[in-house]
């Protein structure tokens, strides 16, 4: 694994933007703007499933409106994600938090996927309820935990001194 | 982390030189996890706040959450975006403190104040009286003030990251 980790180290993409001035800054920001998008509008959906936010519309019709922005910022978040670990991969290889990060943001993806697949299936039965089922409830209350998770160890891993 | 000196003759040098050395800034560099932590705290407030906003901005520029009227989609979502507005007020002071004099020193830092003061004037007046409790609002105005608020926010959310870098 390191070894792989040190000749990603050394291709042209991530010498490049190692040391170029802004290309780094830029990528980081950008990948803050995606994070915001995936966590910002996932959690509207969460706040509908636990029963505190708009409550009035159905559940569904809060998911397929507001599932595109989610996806579009997920994409987003990856492309410039891989990237920014592209450009210091032997660093993240060494950190503590960065193992954790991908831990929470598979969990995360896990539980969406297994929320669709599951419960969600059977919405028209309890599209309207402001009391969802107990297992959509976990998904959204396990969700919002997951991305708070990861924003802290993303945090973090830029904070470390490997 | 030592004590800043000046480079720039901005306004308020002892002000800012006072509020880095007080107990609260004292506190926010005794620990290196103290900052992260706090940071943590304030990008969660930021998640909250941008993506309930996101969504009300593209209700008025009709590009999503066309479903419901945007003045009741404000009403759903206004709690949630002003609590996690609440979150970047408490925290974003705290990171200040700890590191004011050095901020005092960062032009970027200023242009994102000032952008910060217009938004929140902008939220507050045009785009919360006229936008979110008027059912009557027509389209072409609409458009108008969803695209303003978020250009706003996204300019004041993109300066704050890129202060770090300068």
């Amino acid at each position: 694994m390191l070894s792989i980790c040190q000749w990603i180290h050394q291709t042209s993409l991530s010498v490049a933007i190692r040391e170029s001035i802004w290309v780094y800054p830029i990528l980081n920001v950008l990948h803050c703007v995606g994070i915001l998008l995936v966590a910002g509008t996932i959690v509207v959906v969460d706040l509908r499933l636990l029963g505190f936010g708009m409550r009035r519309t159905a559940v569904s019709s809060v998911v397929s409106q507001v599932l595109p922005w989610t996806l579009s910022g997920f994409g987003f978040m990856l492309l410039t994600g891989s990237l920014l670990a592209w450009s210091e991969p032997v660093r993240l290889y060494r950190s503590v938090f960065f193992p954790w990060k991908l831990l929470f943001l598979a969990i995360a993806g896990l539980n969406a996927l297994l929320f669709h697949l599951g419960v969600y299936r059977g919405v028209g039965s309890w599209d309207s309820a402001t009391l969802t089922p107990a297992r959509a409830r976990l998904a959204g209350a396990l969700s919002i935990l997951c991305w708070i998770c990861v924003i802290a160890a993303g945090r973090a891993v830029g904070y470390e001194t490997t | 982390m030592r004590p800043h000196s000046f480079t720039y003759d901005f306004p308020f040098c002892a002000a800012f030189e006072w509020m880095e050395r007080s107990p609260i800034g004292e506190f926010i560099r005794s620990s290196r996890v103290v900052f992260p932590i706090v940071e943590s705290i304030h990008l969660i407030g930021l998640a909250l706040f941008v993506g309930t906003l996101l969504l009300l901005d593209m209700g008025l520029l009709g590009f999503g959450m066309r479903r419901q009227p945007v003045h009741q989609l404000a009403v759903a979502l206004g709690p949630w975006t002003w609590s996690g507005f609440a979150l970047l007020m408490l925290t974003g002071p705290i990171m200040f403190t700890g590191q004011a004099a050095k901020w005092h020193d960062n032009p970027v830092f200023w242009i994102k104040m000032l952008l910060l003061i217009i938004a929140i004037v902008f939220q507050l007046s045009v785009r919360r009286k006229i936008a979110c409790e008027n059912p009557l609002l027509r389209p072409a105005p609409a458009k108008w003030i969803g695209a303003i608020s978020l250009l706003l926010w996204i300019s004041t959310g993109l300066l704050s990251k890129m202060m770090e870098f300068v």
